[in-house]
């Protein structure tokens, strides 16, 4: 029983259900489904792309400005 | 001295379960048999970087001047610290949750790892590029590419944020967004104080 895989994530899913309940937004509940899980294994994968397309948004929306928050935060330590 | 190991090595795995796999890592360190003096090791990382910051900000110098400044900046950090778990604590109470204020001191205290290596890389930045950024080709992808750094961190930090709610209060994304709307403009308001006293440009949260 301990080898089978289904079991074990079935157990997994147990322990997290009986820890907190699972999410109920209303109708964007299946939408919150598909999305959370990016962000519980590897976030970093989306966090790297959608921070350098922020960026880059950023850059291209207020320009020069973006160079001037870098000088900001940078003497913000 | 093999506990201190043993705690370093639990410390080593939450760090890279916190990076890789924060829910599952979260969940985890909810475990009543978390051993909580692992965040030790947080609070070295916290001291080893406020030492660093004020030998940056005030040199070798004037070792008073280099006291006064590593007094005030873990000084502020401690209160503002103690202060966000009681506010956790509190704000969970009212939204009636199960609150376990040992959980969310561990939980908040991981929530640190993304300050702590913001700043040290800000603060070594500091030094091999020193600011301010220029208008030149070369100037604005730097600039990008920190600020895209920036925003990854913040976002890691929003995660680990919702997760120390979400696991430390048991409670809903309704409830979570409830809490938040009570406890961030007490974080605006302690960031801001700590501006107006010269002690943190960028809030140390």
């Amino acid at each position: 029983m301990n080898d089978d895989n289904f079991y074990k994530s079935l157990v997994s899913k147990m322990e997290e259900v009986a820890l907190v309940k699972p999410q109920n937004i209303g109708r964007l509940t299946p939408f919150y489904k598909r999305i959370a899980p990016q962000f519980k294994f590897y976030p970093w994968k989306s966090a790297v792309v959608l921070s350098f397309l922020g960026a880059l948004f950023l850059y291209l929306v207020f320009g020069s400005a973006v160079v001037r928050l870098a000088s900001i935060l940078q003497f913000g330590f | 001295m093999l506990k201190a190991f043993r705690l370093l090595i639990f410390f080593g795995k939450n760090l890279v379960g916190c990076i890789n796999k924060p829910y599952v890592t979260y969940r985890k360190l909810t475990d009543e048999k978390t051993d909580p003096w692992q965040i030790l090791y947080i609070f070295i990382l916290v001291v080893g970087y406020f030492t660093f910051a004020s030998l940056l900000r005030t040199g070798m110098r004037n070792p008073f001047l280099l006291t006064i400044k590593f007094n005030s900046l873990f000084l502020a950090f401690i209160i503002g610290f103690l202060l966000t778990v009681l506010l956790f604590v509190l704000v969970g109470k009212i939204v009636g949750s199960q609150v376990q204020p040992k959980t969310i001191f561990v939980l908040w205290s991981y929530s640190l790892l993304p300050t702590i290596i913001w700043f040290f890389v800000t603060s070594v930045l500091y030094v091999i590029l020193p600011p301010p950024r220029t208008l030149t080709f070369l100037g604005k992808i730097y600039s990008v590419i920190y600020v895209a750094f920036s925003m990854a961190l913040l976002w890691w930090k929003l995660i680990l944020y919702y997760l120390t709610l979400r696991f430390g209060l048991r409670i809903d994304l309704f409830r979570i967004t409830l809490v938040s709307t009570l406890v961030i403009p007490c974080l605006v308001g302690y960031s801001l104080l700590m501006y107006r006293m010269g002690i943190f440009r960028i809030p140390f949260i």
